[in-house]
């Protein structure tokens, strides 16, 4: 992640605008544009901008109704830019692919993981983000602090752990991914070309995380993607259960 | 840009010489992306009348419009740039008040939607501070490149300026955004999750 990522990454989480915002902006070029149309209007090539948007401040809240309809969009905000680099941004993540054809994910929620999936795959990453469950574990207890009982220790981690992944060797894991920011926002770098033929990679999405953070939690951190060798993802098997191991006879 | 029923917005300007209100369609494919732009830099609050003003400029002069340039973003994004200018003291109060505070004010009234109560990271109140101190020619160039996703042709068209111009203003940029970040550790690496 070099300074040029870094100002990229600056203010990235303004969403896209809501539609009565850019509803103002179309009823006032509308106006301008009917003033044109109008009978007998002749126009003159040079307009100072000033002038226009003066002249076509009128009727600008009877009009948002319906120019608010014409602007409502998915919820993303695309930047395409054909053939070289392409941002989608929302409230949640950013996705940038650059000319090269790497792909950095800059995450700030936890949020949205179908439409990760889906633009990463936009983007040539086989990609299959899954939900993993965060839980509080109770570790222990501190010493007594003056004025006040016990203190808990507490911890998160996840609420289950993949057993029996199938994935692909460290090199290529290296090769393929890599993240800047220890906590969120985390910043990914994934480089599709890296990637073996027919292998996914798996992007585990942390749910059920505190709204705040608990006392003694410096950092929620990100957990790092996998390259599998395959697009088959097994089960998350909680802790509180323990992992079946192959071949063991099946409960009955 | 082309559209998805192939009409580029070289074509739709065209067209609205003598369709004027074909010129809404080139609003309803780049106000949003201009207005985020618009947005990062300046807040909400100037954005509407920005992008208003930004839009009825070229109205105004799109009988000027190169029709060979199939993509009119670099247009757009240079009379935005133009009336972005106009507000060059709001960019800079606002970069040094979130390099003084680690608030952004600009991210903070949309805190419900992103974690931007959040105080900044120390790697953004100096990077913030760095570019409230470019030179605003600079600063331009840098900002549409990292944040319009622009060429360096397409600033080049956009500012119309050379590209050897551009190079040299995002090189200047860079220097000083480097020097902001130096000594912070931009290449971390992961360990697992708390197992």
């Amino acid at each position: 992640m070099n300074d040029l990522d870094f100002v990229a990454e600056l203010r990235a989480g303004i969403p896209e605008p809501p539609s009565t915002r850019l509803a103002v902006g179309r009823t006032r070029l509308t106006a301008a544009i009917a003033a044109e149309s109008r009978p007998g209007t002749t126009r003159s090539p040079d307009k100072r901008p000033n002038r226009v948007a003066i002249a076509s401040c009128a009727g600008v809240a009877a009009a948002v109704t319906a120019a608010a309809a014409l602007v409502l969009t998915s919820g993303r905000t695309a930047v395409p830019t054909a053939g070289r680099a392409q941002t989608i941004v929302t409230a949640a993540w950013t996705v940038r692919r650059d000319t090269s054809g790497t792909v950095t994910i800059y995450l700030r929620q936890y949020a949205d993981p179908a439409g990760l999936q889906q633009t990463l795959h936009a983007d040539g990453v086989n990609a299959i983000v899954r939900r993993v469950p965060v839980a509080m574990e109770l570790v222990g207890l501190a010493g007594r602090l003056p004025g006040s009982g016990k203190t808990q220790l507490r911890i998160l981690r996840t609420a289950c752990r993949y057993a029996t992944i199938d994935n692909a060797p460290a090199a290529v894991q290296r090769a393929v991914v890599s993240l800047a920011g220890g906590d969120l926002p985390a910043v990914f770098t994934i480089h599709p070309g890296a990637m073996p033929r027919m292998s996914a990679l798996l992007v585990p999405f942390l749910t059920g995380l505190p709204a705040s953070r608990p006392n003694g939690q410096k950092h929620i951190k990100p957990q790092l993607p996998v390259v599998l060798n395959n697009d088959r993802v097994p089960a998350c098997v909680p802790f509180s259960k323990p992992a079946p191991s192959p071949g063991a006879p099946a409960p009955k | 840009m082309t559209a998805p029923d192939g009409e580029t917005d070289a074509a739709v300007i065209s067209r609205s010489r003598h369709e004027p209100e074909a010129f809404a369609l080139l609003y309803d494919r780049h106000a949003a992306a201009i207005y985020r732009y618009v947005a990062r830099r300046l807040g909400d609050a100037p954005a509407d009348d920005v992008v208003a003003e930004c839009f009825l400029a070229a109205f105004a002069r799109r009988d000027r419009y190169d029709p060979g340039r199939a993509d009119a973003r670099p247009w757009l994004y240079g009379i935005a740039a133009r009336v972005i200018g106009k507000h060059r003291r709001t960019e800079v109060r606002l970069l040094r008040a979130l390099a003084r505070t680690g608030v952004d004010p600009v991210a903070e009234s949309h805190a419900d939607l992103v974690d931007s109560r959040v105080t900044a990271a120390a790697q953004q109140r100096q990077l913030s501070a760095a570019l409230a101190g470019l030179a605003a020619t600079d600063r331009e160039v840098l900002l549409l490149i990292a944040w319009a996703d622009l060429s360096y042709a397409e600033v080049a068209e956009a500012l119309a300026i050379p590209v050897g111009t551009v190079r040299s203003r995002l090189s200047r940029a860079r220097k000083k955004t480097r020097a902001a970040l130096a000594g912070q550790d931009l290449t971390l690496q992961s360990e697992e999750l708390y197992t």
